[in-house]
């Protein structure tokens, strides 16, 4: 039954691609879904493919909220680019089977959960500043949406910065040490240190405008790698 | 700033290129002890890209003071807005200073412990684990957790007494000791680790107040802008 609740946000980006107010009701079908997977689980559901799709492209969505107003005459090319967004992510969880069951013990923390929400949280701020990135370059009032695109992007860098905090900290309670050298680790820092390179970048008068723009763009390229590729191609701890 | 941005691709690059190369399975081995003793074991061609890093580490730092330095002299903006950057980069060296200092004078050892006989240590300590108890759900069988009572002995006499779990260790003179994994068998085991991370409470205040200072910047520049 719950399964239904993943699968009815699918029709529901699709038709919010065209109408907007759509794409909140799929993300919020998404987060019921994953309430009631999280009741019957008796955990918050954000192991494995399945359910981080399903957070992300929520998330995405949900975090858009505050530039839906400010994204003005933009408003629907933005949020066409998001919808097929959320609805590629949704639609790939489908293909995905959920991790049903009880999680390895060393997952069962608040520190974890932490860690990873706030991943996703920062991914969709990435992923929200690069479209405000990408509608940017083809329009006349850069510096308006390239102003949104760095609100974006500091606050994601903000949540990015306290979930790598967390993990260090969970990773100290169950390993004994807050780093460890596999890929995805060395990744995540590749992407913090991206996104630090951005920041700093961005203030220098050289840089604002059309380069912090495709900065900003390509971090989000970054994100997606961090998130899929290295779990994909590469051998990590953060494979469970 | 601009050798900062320098450094930051630099340091980028770098990893990038350990993350990707072709012997990235000597990663493994990156764990097994204090970074410096793979560092100098291992052969340049494995491990130059991160002395390459730890290089670019060092001069980000060194320009980190500066820039910091530079900052205050000058007193751009409000009293926050001039702080918290410097909070920020506190919080950066602190991290840096935590990974020298694990890299440096970490330790860690991990063997399986079977219930009941007294562990011998070179610490100066030795340790004894107690019945390790495993919990799993009904009627499935999953495990879900296990817990050992730990007891710390000098001298014949019991010094102190913790519960290991998963993600709960017990500290004992500057040593951590964790429950990493169970044996099962008639005589179950318990795999301990016992590390040394003295990099781990700065690491903390860092990322304390790496985080103070974005939140406050980030609520600043935000409006700002």
């Amino acid at each position: 039954m719950t399964a239904y609740l993943a699968l009815s946000a699918l029709p529901l980006y699709l038709l919010g691609i065209f109408y907007t107010p759509l794409l909140f009701a799929g993300a919020l079908a998404q987060f019921a879904y994953l309430l009631a997977r999280g009741v019957h689980l008796g955990r918050i559901p954000l192991a494995g493919l399945h359910d981080t799709l399903i957070f992300f492209s929520s998330s995405l969505v949900i975090f858009s909220a505050p530039f839906y107003r400010p994204m003005k005459e933009k408003r629907m090319l933005f949020y066409r680019m998001l919808g097929v967004s959320a609805l590629i992510l949704a639609a790939a969880a489908q293909l995905s089977a959920p991790h049903e069951g009880p999680l390895p013990p060393v997952l069962d923390t608040y520190w974890f959960e932490l860690h990873v929400a706030l991943s996703f949280f920062s991914y969709a701020l990435f992923g929200i500043g690069a479209f405000i990135g990408i509608l940017s370059l083809r329009d006349e009032s850069l510096a308006d949406l390239e102003k949104k695109q760095y609100k974006a992007i500091f606050f994601g860098y903000l949540l990015f910065s306290a979930s790598m905090i967390f993990g260090g900290i969970w990773a100290f309670l169950a390993w004994g040490t807050y780093w460890l050298w596999t890929p995805k680790e060395l990744w995540t820092s590749i992407l913090w240190l991206f996104y630090s390179f951005y920041l700093h970048a961005r203030s220098q008068p050289g840089w604002r405008g059309r380069k912090a723009v495709l900065t900003g763009i390509l971090g989000f390229a970054l994100v997606l790698f961090t998130y899929m590729g290295v779990g994909l191609l590469m051998k990590s701890s953060h494979s469970f | 700033m601009k050798t900062a941005l320098w450094l930051l691709g630099a340091v980028i690059l770098f990893m990038l290129y350990g993350s990707i190369a072709p012997s990235q399975g000597a990663m493994q081995g990156m764990d097994s002890g204090p970074l410096l003793w793979w560092l100098v074991a291992a052969p340049l061609a494995l491990s130059w890209w991160l002395w390459a890093s730890i290089a670019a580490l060092a001069l980000l730092a060194l320009s980190t003071v500066l820039c910091s330095v530079d900052s205050i002299i000058k007193k751009r903006g409000g009293l926050l807005l001039s702080i918290s950057p410097q909070v920020i980069h506190l919080g950066f060296l602190f991290i840096l200073l935590a990974h020298l200092l694990s890299s440096v004078g970490g330790a860690k050892a991990m063997g399986y412990v079977q219930a009941g006989p007294e562990v011998e240590t070179p610490l100066g300590f030795n340790f004894r684990i107690g019945d390790i108890e495993v919990q799993k759900t009904s009627p499935d069988g999953y495990i879900t957790g296990w817990h050992a009572v730990i007891q710390f002995i000098s001298g014949g006499k019991v010094l102190k007494e913790g519960l290991l779990a998963p993600n709960k260790p017990a500290f004992f003179r500057g040593y951590g000791f964790y429950l990493r994994d169970l044996r099962p068998g008639p005589e179950p085991a318990a795999l301990i680790e016992a590390s040394r991370e003295p990099g781990a409470p700065w690491a903390l205040a860092g990322g304390v107040l790496f985080i103070l200072g974005t939140v406050a910047l980030v609520a600043l520049r935000i409006r700002q802008e």
